[in-house]
């Protein structure tokens, strides 16, 4: 069994999206063999908490055991850090998402001082969307594994994700450095990173146990990623803890 | 769970291993981004590509993107020699004939083994729509050569004026280097209108997005493409194995319909 430790419920404006029901989802990942979906909801990620978290709890309602999600922290925007602490009350709720590159502040603002230090106070994990720089994409540098360090750093005891594991070759190359180097920090696999020979790359460089598996689904198919993990020139073992128990160490 | 995974495993290779993938989009060649695996020489790409189930290729090389096409395609047709049951892409200049008609040299180049035509319009900066290059697509149409574009070498609107222009033209679009779904509502009503236009899947993969699109156009437009080295093929061949579509449906993306296209070329 699976536990995807990155994925989101809802749509984002930009293209569509075929079926992005809970219903379906949970379909899918009976189909799969995923047994638990931590999810952040795309709504919250565009700036609608509100309903994002509404529908968040709805989902979790629907399927006690099968869903948790993340909280979004949206750096400079008024009522942040009570709109965690208020998520947080919810069932259900187990963790932070953030993402420099949406909210468009750097991973190393001061701005994001006051998450990391709830994070350490309630023993939170928190997971991050992180990326490669980008042409196509100016925002993406806000998001480079390198602007985590001087919080990863600050504070050891907050279990931070890496989502994407960097994201892009340069990307993966610096998320495994932090993940080798910070017993905090781990990788997941989520989103449209197929390069070659990636998954040998990070369990060899950032550790077998720093690897989880995530999909980005409702944006990308889990398949393509569970697809890579099978195929995976690694032991079986290994594959074992990308795509559990190395979840259950965070999540447990 | 260590038994449980070791038979998804097994099951998920004898699903993959009964598509007898034929990949639509193979490299041989120095990548073109940068990679953690090594580069692969011309010996090791067959039984590399057999143990991710890909028993024949449509091969391009890389020093047509990275150098020159001319010197990227004659590694290419030698290289050719020596992988039976494989087929070429060549990258071209519609530019370079010099007013000289194409179809000699496109006869000699099916000759050769060579199957499609990939152009680069923003790489080798050119116009699709002069005469140079619809010139060029005419002749691909007499002979039934399909075009290979990536989305991020042309507009979209071009791709759909090229395959209306020339509806006997099988269009193949690949995405490289950006997601080609986030132009799904782009495309879909395109899908809709244009037989001739085929997408390759490897940039295709949101979430259901290949099961919806079969739902709508039919298996017909799509091909199964692992940009290999570049990328891992098991990412987009679990769409296919484990994929909410019919077997029929399954076995014509997984090989059948490239088979077909390459049937189809040089109708003399």
């Amino acid at each position: 069994m699976i536990i995807d430790v990155h994925c989101h419920l809802g749509t984002s404006p930009g293209f569509h999206f075929p079926d992005p029901s809970t219903a379906t989802i949970l379909r899918t990942m009976d189909r799969l063999g995923i047994e638990r979906a931590i999810f952040c909801h795309l709504a919250m990620l565009h700036g609608e908490l509100a309903l994002g978290l509404r529908e968040s709890i709805a989902a979790c309602r629907m399927a006690p055991g099968r869903f948790a999600f993340y909280t979004v922290f949206e750096p400079g925007r008024d009522g942040a850090i009570e709109f965690v602490k208020e998520s947080l009350e919810q069932p259900g709720c187990v963790g932070i998402k953030l993402h420099p590159s949406f909210h468009r502040c750097a991973a190393d603002d001061d701005a994001y001082e006051p998450i990391w230090r709830l994070a350490a106070e309630r023993n939170l994990p928190m997971l991050t969307h992180s990326w490669d720089i980008s042409d196509d994409n100016p925002s993406q540098k806000f998001s480079f594994p390198t602007r985590f360090e001087r919080y990863i750093s600050v504070y050891p005891e907050v279990k931070l994700i890496l989502g994407h594991a960097g994201g892009r070759y340069g990307g993966h190359v610096a998320a495994a450095d932090l993940a080798r180097r910070y017993p905090n920090v781990f990788l997941d696999i989520a989103g449209d990173c197929y390069v070659r020979g990636l998954l040998e790359y990070l369990a060899e460089n950032a550790g077998e146990d720093k690897v989880l598996f995530g999909s980005d689904l409702t944006w990308i198919d889990p398949r393509t990623q569970l697809g890579m993990v099978l195929d995976a020139e690694i032991p079986v073992g290994v594959k074992e803890k990308i795509l559990r128990l190395n979840a259950l160490r965070i999540f447990p | 769970m260590t038994a449980d995974l070791e038979t998804a495993i097994v099951d998920y290779r004898r699903r993959r291993d009964g598509l007898a993938l034929f990949d639509a989009n193979c490299w041989l060649g120095d990548p073109l981004t940068p990679a953690f695996a090594p580069t692969l020489g011309t010996g090791e790409l067959s039984a590399r590509l057999s143990r991710y189930g890909i028993k024949r290729a449509l091969l391009s090389h890389t020093t047509c993107v990275r150098y020159d096409p001319a010197a990227g395609n004659h590694i290419l047709l030698e290289a050719l020699g020596d992988l039976p049951g494989f087929f070429g892409a060549v990258a071209l200049v519609p530019q370079s004939a010099g007013g000289s008609p194409w179809t000699d040299e496109l006869r000699s180049l099916i000759a050769a083994r060579v199957r499609a035509v990939r152009l680069f319009p923003a790489l080798h900066r050119f116009l699709l729509s002069d005469e140079p290059s619809q010139a060029l697509l005419a002749s691909m149409q007499d002979l039934r050569l399909p075009l290979i574009l990536w989305h991020t070498q042309t507009r979209w609107r071009d791709i759909g004026q090229i395959c209306s222009r020339f509806p006997r033209l099988p269009v193949i679009v690949e995405g490289a280097g950006k997601k080609l779904f986030y132009d799904n509502r782009i495309y879909y009503p395109m899908l809709q209108r244009l037989p001739n236009l085929l997408l390759e899947l490897h940039n295709v993969t949101n979430y259901l997005g290949l099961d919806d699109m079969v739902r709508r156009f039919g298996s017909a437009h799509f091909l199964f493409g692992s940009y290999f080295p570049h990328e891992e093929p098991g990412s987009v061949t679990m769409l296919l194995t484990h994929g909410d579509l019919p077997d029929d449906d399954r076995l014509n993306i997984a090989g059948r319909n490239l088979q077909r296209l390459i049937d189809e070329v040089d109708p003399r």
